[in-house]
């Protein structure tokens, strides 16, 4: 009882959130024009003003939808490899996504072409495929030998993006912008191909939420309540990836919110996937939400990498968090 | 776990950025200029080019101590004879002084005049990580002139081999200028560099005077766009932003304190700048058709116009005497109708 009216806080309290996402920005825009505008577009009627319009619709909505399906994503992955590695740093990237994402952003960046999307999905996904393989040695691969697998990889390919980050001087910026993490210029087509992917990848993570649980006992204890421990395993890592490669794919590089938020909402909800996936869920897009709506607001016009504003104002809650026990 | 690699990446990411940021147009934090062209530091001179040229004031000849923009004292003992540039812009800068036949190094980014690089030794790009010391040693200069905070490492590497250097570190015209005289000083070509900055400073105010006639509500609104992913604009305190300004166009990001700041879209669209200008060399370069692909930009008067002015990325961005060809090519394209 007491989860499900959690969730439905949680739930209403990302919808407030997207609708007060609308009216602020670097032009503020009152509530009342915000619905009028929302109205005019979706009854085709003519809008109050075409600009709130323009902005209202073409900009801050798909942006904001895909900052919480983003959050949501990043954040039920997080929760789902803690459980797999049973280790509380685990994050979305442990096993290579984020190197990966990386490589195929920076390879796309500094060639020219526009490709970066589908580039550092492919990255991340291939990077995990890589993992996998790499870390079965005998059969199925050992969660420890994934957490190992993962972290040479991910410092090779990331050698691999400062070496081409040295040779190309020129788009420095850019892929210095995308690994920092953002979503500014984000607008429908990004939400049409990324969100589905993310949410997913969120509902899969749901459903596996028995062997996320047994898993979280341990190998054995997970054998004895016999479960088939490397076809769950890849399954869930299947649906993580996806979910953690198309919000890289989206967003760049937006660490944290995937590392805390799982350990945020075992202190809400306890340690049942059935509850912890979609706490995460809701809480990792009501963070990414509201962080975007700071980077886009705190020094505007100009814009802030929302992955650094996020860090900035999430650590120092969850310390609180972890003070308050 | 995974993460500190990727914060080297970052770390580095950081230290590269910051020679990026300085590597476009070589101009640090500075205050901003006021604004109009009433503020700019252009003398009267009305005819110059068959006026007399006298030696400059600081360079009676040698041995010659001028101050450089960090603020040292740099001592010359006698005319160089072999000189390095480490940046483009003051490439530009040796060679139209006359200093041209003294250089014997230069950066791999170094592509005016044309022929500077023929016959040259290419020591490294601009970044002074790119910079190599043993090179540019090995080339036994009398002087070498770098683009200062940027390339302190190098400099303080050099100056501990016991090869002297002088920093350009221009902020604003009236630094440029200054610049040019201290090289026309410093390379023994005082009348070539009074010549050239005469030369600018006519051309120069000749377009402000101009701009200046232009009454405030027929001044446009200009959007520069340095870069597209992410959404680079330039400040005022830039030269961009300092020649927006003396072209007669009102920068719509002239309230930014940043140099080249990352804005939103939705602000780009609000403030409805009636131009867009940006460089050549922008990524994946600037067209009608893809400003207005992108979301909400399509009914900006600057498209519905077809106001898209590209400009030459070089001249724009280098604090050189091509400022004044940069100056004259922001004002054809804000007013065609004005500037022919």
């Amino acid at each position: 009882m007491r989860r499900v009216r959690l969730l439905a806080g949680l739930a209403a309290l990302l919808a407030a959130g997207l609708i007060v996402s609308l009216g602020v920005g670097a032009v503020p825009i009152p509530l009342g024009q915000v619905i009028a505008a929302l109205w005019g577009r979706l009854t085709a009627a003519p809008p109050a003003t075409a600009q709130d319009a323009i902005i209202v619709w073409d900009l801050r909505l798909p942006r904001a939808l895909l900052a919480a399906a983003l959050g949501a994503g990043l954040a039920s992955a997080g929760a789902a490899y803690q459980a797999v590695f049973r280790n509380p740093l685990a994050d979305p990237f442990v096993i290579g996504a984020s190197g990966g994402a990386a490589l195929g952003a920076t390879l796309a960046i500094v060639t020219g072409l526009p490709l970066v999307m589908p580039a550092a999905f492919a990255g991340a996904v291939l990077a995990v495929i890589a993992v996998y393989l790499l870390a079965q040695s005998g059969g199925r691969p050992s969660a420890i030998n994934l957490l190992l697998a993962g972290a040479a990889l991910s410092t090779l390919l990331s050698s691999a993006v400062t070496l081409l980050m040295f040779l190309s001087d020129r788009n420095l910026h850019e892929v210095f912008a995308w690994l920092m993490g953002g979503l500014a210029g984000r607008s429908w087509p990004h939400l049409r191909t990324t969100a589905p992917l993310m949410l997913a990848g969120v509902a899969g993570l749901w459903a596996l939420a028995r062997p996320l649980d047994a898993l979280t006992g341990g190998e054995e204890s997970a054998q004895s309540l016999g479960l088939n421990l490397a076809r769950a395993r890849f399954a869930i890592v299947a649906a993580a990836t996806l979910a953690t490669a198309a919000a890289v794919a989206a967003g760049g590089i937006i660490g944290f919110v995937g590392l805390i938020v799982p350990h945020a909402g075992r202190r809400l909800v306890g340690g049942s996937h059935a509850g912890l996936i979609p706490i995460s869920a809701l809480a990792g897009g009501l963070l990414v939400l509201l962080a975007d709506d700071l980077a886009r607001t705190v020094v505007a016009p100009v814009e802030l990498p929302v992955g650094m504003l996020m860090a900035l104002i999430g650590a120092p809650f969850f310390l609180w968090l972890l003070k308050r026990g | 776990m995974s993460r500190s690699p990727l914060f080297v990446v970052l770390l580095i990411g950081i230290a590269l950025m910051m020679v990026a940021a300085a590597c476009a147009p070589a101009a640090a934090p500075a205050a901003p200029i006021s604004a109009p062209a009433t503020a700019t530091p252009v003398p009267p001179k009305p005819t110059v080019t068959t006026e007399p040229t006298k030696p400059a004031a600081p360079a009676a000849g040698y041995p010659l101590t001028l101050k450089d923009e960090l603020g040292r004292e740099v001592k010359i003992a006698t005319r160089p004879g072999r000189i390095v540039s480490l940046a483009p812009s003051i490439t530009e800068v040796l060679f139209a002084v006359g200093a041209g036949p003294q250089v014997v190094g230069l950066t791999k980014y170094c592509n005016y005049p044309p022929a500077a690089a023929q016959g040259r030794e290419i020591v490294g790009g601009f970044s002074a990580k790119s910079l190599s010391v043993e090179k540019i040693i090995s080339l036994k200069p009398d002087l070498v002139f770098a683009a200062g905070a940027t390339h302190k490492p190098v400099s303080e590497a050099l100056e501990a081999a016991g090869v002297t250097v002088f920093n350009f570190d221009p902020k604003d015209f009236a630094g440029v200028y200054a610049n040019i005289l201290a090289a026309g000083a410093l390379t023994g070509n005082p009348a070539q560099a009074e010549k050239v900055v005469a030369g600018m400073k006519a051309r120069i105010e000749k377009v402000t005077t101009a701009a200046a006639s232009i009454p405030q509500d027929q001044r446009v609104k200009v959007f520069y766009e340095v870069w597209d992913e992410p959404l680079m604009t330039a400040g005022p305190a830039t030269f961009i932003g300092q020649m927006i300004e003396l072209a007669g166009g009102v920068n719509v990001f002239a309230d930014v304190k940043e140099q080249y700041p990352t804005v939103s879209g939705e602000a780009v669209i609000a403030r409805a700048p009636a131009v867009i200008v940006g460089p050549n060399s922008h990524g994946e370069g600037l067209t009608a058709e893809k400003i207005a692909a992108r979301p909400g930009w399509k009914d900006l008067a600057a498209l519905k116009a077809g106001r898209i002015v590209i400009v030459d990325g070089d001249i724009i961005s280098r604090s050189g005497p091509r400022l004044a060809d940069a100056l004259e090519a922001v004002a054809r394209g804000l007013y065609p109708e004005r500037f022919k």
